[in-house]
C-alpha cells in the first residue's frame, strides 16, 4: 500500500473516531501513532508520541496560552467585560438597534481580552440579553447579535486560535496578532452596518433604548477605561516591540490582577474559582495540540499534502479558484467540526498546499480564523448558537440560526474583502516587521 | 459540537471531584501566577533595566511543563475534552452505551500509554541529564510531571465512566 493510501485511510479513521464521539485529541493521538507505525516502525510511533507530547508542553511560546487565558478571566472577575458594553449602552444605546450595535462592541472589547469565542458569547449572553428583552428587541436580533458578537474572540488579538495556527505552521504569533486588529475591526464594522441593515428593514426587531445623560455617559466611558488600557498594553507593546507577545500576556494578566485588586474582589473564592477556570481551559488547548502534534508527522510522513497539491493543479482552476474551493470546504466541515479541532486536523494538508499557490502565511491564518468563525454560528451545530441557547432558555434554536443569517453574510463581505485586499490584514505586521 | 461530559458524574460526588481538584488547582495556581511574576519582572527589567531574568525561558519551559501537567486531569474532570456527539446522539440508546464503553476505553489506553511512555522518557533523561540550554535545569521532573498528569487523566476518563 502506498504512503498516500495509508494517509487516506487515516482521515478516514480520524472521521469515523470523532463521528462516535471519541474526543478530538484522543482521535488525534490514535491515528498518529497508528498511521506512523504503520509507515516507519513502532520504534519512530513511539518517540513520536512521547517526544511530541513532551515537545509540545515545554514550547516557551507556548505559555501565552494560559496567561492570556488567565488575562481574560481575570478581566472577567473584575467587571472589565461588562465595562465596554456598558459604555456603548449609554452612549449609543438610544439609536435604533443600539443595543444590538452595543453588544457587538462589547463583544470586541471582550474578544481583545478573552480570545475564546465561547466565553465571549457567554458573558455578553449574560450582560446584553436581559437588557435587549427588557426594551422588546426581537429575539431574532438580540440573540443573533449576541452568536455573531462572540465569534469576534477569535480574530481580535489575543486569540487562541491564532496561537495554535502559529504553532503549528512556524508562523509568528505577534505577527498574526496584529494581522487580526484591522480585519477585527473591519468585522465588527461590518455587524454594526447589518444590524443597521436589519433595523432599517424591521424596526421592531431593534427599537430605541432609553437616552442618558452626559454625566452618566461620561462615568461609563471612565469606567471602561481599565479595558483600554490592559488592551493598549498588551497589542500596543507587541506592536511596537515593547513587549514579546509571551511578555504582553503576563504584564496583561498583572494588570488584570490589579484591577481585580482596585475594584476590590479579589478574595481567596474568586482567585481560586478564576485559576480553575484558567487550568482547565489551558488542559483542553494542550490536549488538542498534543494530539496535533503526533497526527501532524504521519500526514508529512504520508506525502499526502503534496499529492493533493498536485491533484488540485491538474484541476486547473487556477489560484484563487483552488482558494475558493478550500474555504467553501472549510465552511461546510465548520457546520459539523468545532473551529479549532478543524484548524488542527487540516492544517497540515491545506497550508503547504495554500502557501506552494504563493499565498501569504500570515493572511492564510487571518482567512482561516474567519471561516471557522462562520463555522462557529452555521447550522447544524454551530457552538455558539448552542451556548447562546444556554443562556436565554426563552428562545428556539431555529430563531437564533435565523437571528445569526445577517451576521453570516458580513463575514461573507468581510471575507472577500480580505481576499481581495490582503492588505487588510497585512498592513499592521508587515509594519511592526518593519519596526 | 459538544463537550464530552467526562467528569459528570465526578462532579455529583463532590468528595471524589475536590480531593483531585483542590491540590491541583492550588498547584496549578502557583505555577501559573509564577510564571505570570516571571514574564513581567523580565519584561520589565528589561525594558527598563536593560537587565533581563537570566534564564527566564528555561524557567518558563519547566513552569509550563508543571502547569499543563496538572491542568490535564483538571480538563478531564470538567469535561472539557471537546468531542463531536452529534451523531452519537441520534444513536439508539443501547449504541450509545457502547460506543460510550468503546471511547472511554480508547480515551484511557491513548492517555495510559502516552503516560507510561513519559515515565520511561523521565528515567531516560535522568540518566542522561537532558536539561534546559541556558540553566541546564534538568528536564525528568518535568517528564515525571507529563506522566503523572496523563496517568491520573486515564485513571479519571474510566472512573467517570464507572461512577456514572
Amino acid at each position: 500500500m502506498s504512503p498516500e493510501l495509508y494517509g487516506v485511510l487515516g482521515f478516514a479513521a480520524l472521521f469515523i473516531f470523532l463521528a462516535i464521539g471519541t474526543p478530538v485529541a484522543v482521535a488525534l493521538l490514535i491515528v498518529g501513532f497508528v498511521g506512523t507505525i504503520l509507515l516507519s516502525g513502532f520504534q519512530a510511533a513511539a518517540f513520536t508520541l512521547s517526544g511530541q507530547a513532551f515537545a509540545t508542553v515545554t514550547v516557551y511560546e507556548l505559555t501565552i496560552i494560559p496567561l492570556f487565558i488567565l488575562m481574560g478571566n481575570l478581566a472577567s472577575s473584575a467587571g472589565l467585560s461588562r465595562d465596554l458594553f456598558e459604555a456603548a449602552h449609554k452612549i449609543i444605546g438610544h439609536f435604533k438597534g443600539g443595543l444590538a450595535a452595543a453588544t457587538i462592541v462589547g463583544c470586541a472589547g471582550f474578544a481583545a481580552l478573552s480570545g475564546s469565542s465561547i466565553a465571549s458569547a457567554i458573558t455578553m449572553g449574560k450582560v446584553a440579553y436581559p437588557e435587549m428583552r427588557r426594551f422588546n428587541y426581537g429575539a431574532r436580533l438580540a440573540t443573533g447579535s449576541i452568536a455573531a458578537g462572540g465569534t469576534l474572540g477569535i480574530l481580535i488579538p489575543p486569540s487562541t486560535g491564532f496561537v495554535i495556527y502559529a504553532v503549528l505552521t512556524e508562523e509568528s504569533i505577534g505577527r498574526l496578532f496584529m494581522a487580526g486588529v484591522l480585519p477585527g475591526i473591519l468585522l465588527t464594522t461590518m455587524f454594526l452596518v447589518a444590524i443597521s441593515i436589519v433595523t432599517f428593514f424591521w424596526p421592531e426587531e431593534g427599537p430605541r433604548g432609553p437616552k442618558f445623560s452626559t454625566r452618566e455617559k461620561l462615568t461609563s466611558l471612565v469606567r471602561a477605561t481599565g479595558i483600554g488600557i490592559i488592551i493598549f498594553i498588551t497589542i500596543g507593546g507587541i506592536y511596537t516591540g515593547f513587549f514579546t507577545p509571551v511578555e504582553a500576556a503576563g504584564v496583561g494578566a498583572f494588570f488584570a490582577l490589579v484591577m481585580l485588586i482596585i475594584r476590590g474582589k479579589c478574595d481567596a473564592k474568586t482567585l481560586y474559582d478564576v485559576s480553575a477556570e484558567t487550568l482547565k481551559t489551558t488542559g483542553m488547548a494542550f490536549f488538542i495540540l498534543v494530539g496535533a502534534n503526533v497526527f501532524s508527522p504521519f500526514v508529512s510522513l504520508s506525502h499526502l499534502p503534496e499529492t493533493i497539491a498536485n491533484g488540485m493543479t491538474g484541476l486547473a482552476l487556477g489560484t484563487y479558484g483552488t482558494l475558493a474551493i478550500i474555504l467553501l470546504g472549510y465552511v461546510i466541515l465548520g457546520m459539523f467540526i468545532e473551529g479549532l479541532s478543524l484548524l488542527v486536523i487540516t492544517l497540515p494538508i491545506v497550508f503547504p498546499l495554500v502557501v506552494g499557490m504563493g499565498f501569504d502565511p500570515i493572511w492564510l491564518g487571518v482567512v482561516m480564523v474567519i471561516v471557522l468563525e462562520m463555522g462557529l454560528i452555521s447550522p447544524p451545530v454551530g457552538v455558539n448558537v448552542f451556548i447562546v441557547k444556554s443562556v436565554v432558555a426563552d428562545v428556539k434554536i431555529e430563531t437564533i440560526f435565523a437571528g445569526i443569517m445577517p451576521f453570516w453574510l458580513a463575514m461573507i463581505v468581510t471575507l472577500a474583502l480580505i481576499v481581495i485586499f490582503p492588505e487588510i490584514a497585512l498592513l499592521l505586521p508587515n509594519a511592526m516587521f518593519n519596526n | 459540537m459538544s463537550k464530552q461530559d467526562f467528569g459528570a458524574s465526578i462532579q455529583k460526588s463532590s468528595g471524589w471531584r475536590n480531593w483531585v481538584e483542590v491540590p491541583l488547582v492550588i498547584s496549578g495556581a502557583l505555577i501559573i501566577f509564577a510564571l505570570m511574576g516571571l514574564s513581567v519582572s523580565d519584561a520589565l527589567l528589561r525594558s527598563f533595566f536593560n537587565k533581563p531574568v537570566f534564564g527566564a525561558n528555561d524557567y518558563a519551559q519547566i513552569l509550563l511543563s508543571f502547569a499543563v501537567a496538572a491542568s490535564f486531569p483538571l480538563c478531564v474532570i470538567a469535561g472539557r475534552l471537546i468531542a463531536i456527539d452529534t451523531l452519537v446522539l441520534m444513536m439508539p440508546k443501547p449504541v450509545q452505551y457502547w460506543l460510550d464503553w468503546l471511547v472511554t476505553a480508547l480515551g484511557a489506553i491513548m492517555l495510559g500509554y502516552v503516560a507510561w511512555r513519559a515515565f520511561f522518557n523521565a528515567l531516560e533523561a535522568a540518566t542522561f541529564g537532558e536539561a534546559t540550554l541556558l540553566l541546564q535545569l534538568p528536564y525528568g521532573p518535568s517528564y515525571y510531571a507529563v506522566a503523572a498528569g496523563c496517568g491520573v487523566s486515564a485513571v479519571l476518563v474510566v472512573l467517570e465512566r464507572v461512577l456514572r
